[in-house]
C-alpha cells in the first residue's frame, strides 16, 4: 500500500473513511463544512502578543538601554 | 488553488507583521540613532605595533570643533587592553569612538546592561561610537568563546563627570 | 502488516540511523546536564572550568550537528520508502553512507572527548561554531567533513529513489512526504556549499599545517552561510511531522496540501541568503548587507506563519472530529493522553514562543541587546531543543512500533516524558532569556565577574540560576524517560502484525487543488541559488579579493 496521503481515494481496504473506523471520532467534519474558527482566534491572540511584546522590547528594553551605537 | 479565506486573512496579517518589524528597525536606525556596526578597516594582527592599537588607550581629538575621544582597545587572551588591568575612564555626555581590533583569536566586547556589543575578531577593526548618559561604572564581558580562560575576561569602563575628567593618562 | 513487514531492508536503515542518533543523544544530553550544574555553580565537581567548554562542544555537536543529522536520515528513509512505496535502490550504496557518517561521528567525538585526557594532543575545545583562529585537531575536520559527505550521498538516494519513481509513475503528483523530504534536501545541497568551502578548502589545509595563516573573519562568514540554513535543516523534518502525522495524531486530517508545499519552497529560496544576521554586530561587514539579511530573514517568519495557521488549523479539525465545540473549548478534545500527541503540540507551543525570541534576533539593531548572551541558547533549546528535539522523541513513539513490529512500552512514562520536558524547557528557558537581557553572556563556565553585578530587569540573579539548574535536571529526568521507554519497547515491547495505526489519512483541500508549478524544483532550486549569489557573492569577493588567508592570524591551540 503506497502511501495513502498520496492517493486520491478517501478510503481504505475496507471501503469504510479512515473516520468511520476510528472509535474516538464522532463525526466527520468536510472540507465544506469546516470553519477554523478556533484557529483564527488562537493565532489573532498569537499576533496580539506578539505586536504588544515587540513595541515593549523595542521602545523600552532595547531604545531604553542606553548607551547605544549611534554611529 | 484552494486557500481557506481565514487563511488568506492570516497571511496579510502576516505581512502585516513583517512589514511593521521592519518599519520599527529602520525608525531606529534612522531617527533614534540606534545602530550597528558596518565595514570600518582592515588591519594585519600580527602587526598591530606599528599602528594605534600599539599604544592602546583613550585619545583626545577635536572634530567639528567639538572634543571627543577616541578609545583604542586590544582583546587579548584572556583580557581588555586596556579595560582589564585599568579601567578605561572617559567623560560623561561626550562623544567617544571606540576602535577594537584583536591579535589573537575571536572575542566579544560587549558593555554589560547596554546596547554596546560588538565582535572582535582579528584582522577588522570594529568602530563604533557613543555618548554614555551617566556617571557610573560598567563591565565589560568578553561574550565570545576565546579559549580555556575565556571566564575570567572582564574590563571595566568608568564613566566621570567632565570636570573630573582626568587627562594625564590620556595616551598621544 | 506495518513498515517493517512491507520494507524490512529499509526499516534496518532507519533503525541504525535512529540508534546512532539516541546514542549522541544520551551523551550531549548528559553533558547538557552537567553544564547545567556547572554554569549556575550549582556543583562543579564534575569537571573543571577549562573542561566546561570540550563539554559544551560535545553537547552542542553531539546534539545539534549528530542527534539531528542520524535521526533526520531515519525519518527520511521511513518517509521516502513509505510514500514511493519502494526500498532503497541498492542497499549497499545505503549503507555506505550510514557508515560514512557514522565513521565521520566517531572521528569528531574522539577528537573533542581528547580534551578531556589530560596533556591530550587530540583536542577540539571550539565549539559547534569552530571559529579559527582557535584550532582543533584535523580529526574534528575531518571528521565532520565525513558525516556532511554521508548526508549528501543519502539525500542522492532519496533522489534515487524519486527518479525510479518518476520513471514508473510519469503524470502523480510528489507525494507529500516524498515532496518535503527532496525540498528540504535541496535546502541543505544550497547551504552546505558554504560549509564544503570553509572546512574542506580552508579549516582541514590550515589544521593540517599545510597553511599556518588564516583570515577569521572568512570561514566565519562561510559558517553563517550556512549556519542559519542548518537550523531549518532541523526544523523543517520536525514541521514535516507536524504537517503530515501530526493531523491524524489530533484525529483530523492536514488543512492544506497547497500551503505545505508553499512552505517548503519559500524556505528552500530564504534559508541561506541570511546568514548575516547572526553576524549584525562582526566589523568587516557592511550595513547594506546586514539590511539585506533582515529583510530576508524577517520574510522567513511567513512561512513559519503560514505553518502556525495550517497545523492549528489540522488539530482543530481533528478536535471537532472528536467532537470538540466553540472558538477555545475545542482544545480540550484532543487527545492529551498520548505521548506522540502531546510531544508535539507541546513542541509547537514551545516554538511559538520560541518564535519571537527569533524576532528579536532577526532584527539588526535590537539583536545588539542580546548577542552573544544567554538569551541566544534560551531561544535556541525552545526551537531546536524543543520544537525539534521533542517532536523527533514524541514521533519516535509513533515510529518505533513500525520499524520493530513491536508495541510501545511504558506509555505512561511515555506520556509523562515530554509534559516534563515542556516544564523544564519552561523553567529553564525563561531565565534563560531573562538573564540574557541582563547582559549574561553564553558559552562560559563562570558567569560570575570579579568587578561588576549584572542587574536583571526582571527577577533576581538567584532566581533564575535556580530555574536554570532544576530545569536542567527536570529535562535530564525526561530525557531519561524517553530513552528507557525507547530501549525497553525496542527490546521488549510485544510484538504486533500491527503494533500502532499508522494510517496517515490524506489532506482536506487536497493535492488536485495543488498548482503543478509547485512541483518544479528545477525552477526553485535554480531561483535558490540566484537569491544565494545576490547575497553572497559581492562581500564573499571584497573578503578574498585582499588574498584568501590575509590579512592573516595565526592558528592559537583550543
Amino acid at each position: 500500500m503506497p502511501d495513502e496521503a498520496s492517493k486520491s481515494t478517501n478510503s481504505n481496504e475496507s471501503g469504510k473513511s479512515w473516520e468511520e473506523q476510528d472509535p474516538d471520532i464522532v463525526r466527520e467534519v468536510t472540507i465544506d463544512e469546516y470553519k477554523p474558527y478556533g484557529t483564527l482566534t488562537l493565532t489573532l491572540i498569537y499576533f496580539a502578543i506578539v505586536a504588544l511584546m515587540w513595541v515593549f522590547m523595542y521602545f523600552v528594553e532595547f531604545a531604553g538601554n542606553a548607551p547605544s551605537i549611534i554611529e | 488553488m484552494h486557500i481557506h479565506k481565514f487563511e488568506q486573512f492570516w497571511i496579510k496579517l502576516s505581512f502585516v507583521l513583517i512589514a511593521f518589524f521592519v518599519a520599527t528597525v529602520v525608525y531606529g536606525f534612522v531617527a533614534m540613532d540606534l545602530k550597528v556596526i558596518g565595514d570600518h578597516a582592515t588591519i594585519d594582527p600580527q602587526n598591530l605595533a606599528d599602528t594605534k592599537f600599539g599604544n592602546p588607550g583613550v585619545r583626545e581629538v577635536t572634530r567639528n570643533g567639538q572634543t571627543e575621544y577616541e578609545v583604542y582597545v586590544q582583546t587579548i587572551q584572556f583580557a581588555f587592553n586596556p579595560g582589564t588591568a585599568q579601567p578605561i575612564e572617559v567623560p560623561v555626555d561626550t562623544r567617544v569612538t571606540f576602535y577594537i581590533t584583536s591579535p589573537d583569536v575571536l572575542h566579544g566586547f560587549d558593555v554589560a546592561g547596554t546596547n554596546l556589543n560588538t565582535m572582535a575578531i582579528p584582522g577588522q577593526v570594529a568602530k563604533f561610537t557613543t555618548i554614555f548618559p551617566e556617571v557610573r561604572e560598567y563591565g565589560i564581558v568578553c561574550n565570545e568563546y576565546c579559549g580555556p580562560a575565556h571566564h575570567v575576561m572582564e574590563g571595566k569602563i568608568k564613566v566621570v563627570p567632565k570636570s573630573e575628567f582626568d587627562k594625564s593618562n590620556l595616551v598621544e | 502488516m506495518t513498515f517493517i513487514h512491507k520494507y524490512p531492508k529499509a526499516a534496518k536503515v532507519a533503525k541504525a540511523n535512529f540508534i546512532v542518533a539516541f546514542i549522541a543523544l544520551a551523551i550531549g544530553g548528559f553533558f547538557g546536564f552537567v553544564q547545567a550544574l556547572h554554569r549556575t555553580n550549582v556543583f562543579r565537581g564534575f569537571f573543571n572550568s577549562g573542561e566546561y567548554y570540550t563539554l559544551l562542544t560535545g553537547h552542542g555537536v553531539l546534539l545539534a550537528l549528530i542527534f539531528t543529522t542520524f535521526f533526520i536520515a531515519g525519518l527520511f528513509v521511513w518517509g521516502v520508502t513509505r510514500s514511493l512505496d519502494r526500498e532503497p535502490e541498492n542497499l549497499a550504496y545505503t549503507w555506505s553512507w550510514f557508515w560514512l557518517m557514522t565513521i565521520g561521528t566517531i572521528m569528531a567525538t574522539v577528537a573533542i572527548l581528547g580534551g578531556l585526557v589530560p596533556d591530550s594532543s587530540i583536542r577540539a575545545a571550539v565549539l559547534y561554531t569552530f571559529y579559527p583562529p582557535l584550532q582543533a585537531h584535523p580529526l574534528f575536520y575531518i571528521g565532520l567533513a565525513l558525516v556532511v559527505v554521508g548526508s549528501w550521498m543519502a539525500g542522492a538516494d532519496w533522489f534515487w529513489s524519486y527518479r525510479k519513481w518518476r520513471g514508473e509513475n510519469p503524470n502523480e503528483r510528489i507525494p507529500i512526504l516524498s515532496f518535503m523530504t527532496l525540498f528540504t534536501m535541496l535546502m541543505w545541497y544550497v547551504c552546505t556549499i558554504g560549509l564544503a568551502l570553509e572546512v574542506v578548502g580552508l579549516l582541514i589545509p590550515w589544521s593540517l599545517g599545510l597553511v599556518t595563516e588564516i583570515e577569521p573573519l572568512l570561514p566565519r562568514t562561510l559558517f553563517w552561510f550556512f549556519g542559519h540554513a542548518v537550523v531549518y535543516f532541523w526544523l523543517l523534518p520536525a514541521y514535516y511531522v507536524w504537517y503530515a502525522i501530526l493531523p491524524k495524531l489530533s484525529g483530523g486530517r492536514l488543512f492544506s496540501d497547497s500551503m505545505t508545499r508553499i512552505v517548503f519552497i519559500i524556505f528552500l529560496l530564504l534559508s541561506t541568503p541570511v546568514g548575516y544576521h547572526h553576524q549584525y554586530a562582526d566589523p568587516g561587514i557592511s550595513v547594506g548587507f546586514k539590511f539585506y539579511a533582515m529583510a530576508s530573514t524577517l520574510l522567513l517568519l511567513l512561512p513559519s506563519l503560514i505553518t502556525l495557521f495550517t497545523v492549528v488549523a489540522s488539530m482543530e479539525h481533528g478536535a471537532r472530529q472528536r467532537g470538540g465545540k466553540g472558538y477555545l473549548k475545542w482544545i480540550g478534545k484532543l487527545p492529551w493522553d498520548r505521548p506522540a500527541f502531546v510531544g508535539c503540540a507541546l513542541a509547537g507551543i514551545m516554538f511559538a514562543a520560541g518564535g519571537f525570541s527569533g524576532m528579536i534576533n532577526a532584527s539588526m539593531n535590537i539583536n545588539l541587546l542580546i548577542h552573544n548572551t544567554i538569551w541566544v541558547p534560551g531561544h535556541f533549546h525552545l526551537t531546536v531543543g524543543t520544537a525539534v528535539a521533542l517532536t523527533f522523541m514524541a514521533i519516535t513513539y509513533w515510529l518505533l512500533p513500525q520499524l520493530t513490529g513491536r508495541k510501545l512500552k511504558h506509555k505512561t512514562l511515555a506520556l509523562i516524558q515530554p509534559y516534563a520536558w515542556f516544564l523544564g524547557m519552561t523553567l529553564m528557558s525563561n531565565a534563560m532569556h531573562r538573564a540574557g537581557l541582563a547582559g549574561v553572556p553564553r558559552r562560559t563556565a563562570e558567569p560570575e565577574y570579579m568587578g561588576f553585578e549584572f542587574e536583571p530587569i526582571f527577577g533576581t540573579m538567584t532566581e533564575m540560576k535556580w530555574q536554570i539548574a532544576i530545569g536542567g535536571t527536570i529535562l535530564t529526568i525526561s530525557l531519561i524517560l524517553f530513552l528507557w521507554v525507547v530501549v525497553a519497547s525496542w527490546l521488549a515491547g510485544e510484538k504486533s502484525d500491527k503494533p500502532v495505526d499508522d494510517h496517515i489519512p490524506e489532506p482536506l483541500s487536497g493535492v488536485e487543488h495543488t498548482p503543478a508549478i509547485l512541483d518544479n524544483m528545477k525552477l526553485w532550486f535554480t531561483l535558490a541559488l540566484v537569491l544565494v549569489i545576490l547575497a553572497y557573492a559581492f562581500p564573499l569577493w571584497e573578503m578574498v579579493a585582499d588574498g584568501i588567508f590575509s590579512p592573516g592570524a595565526l592558528p592559537r591551540p583550543s
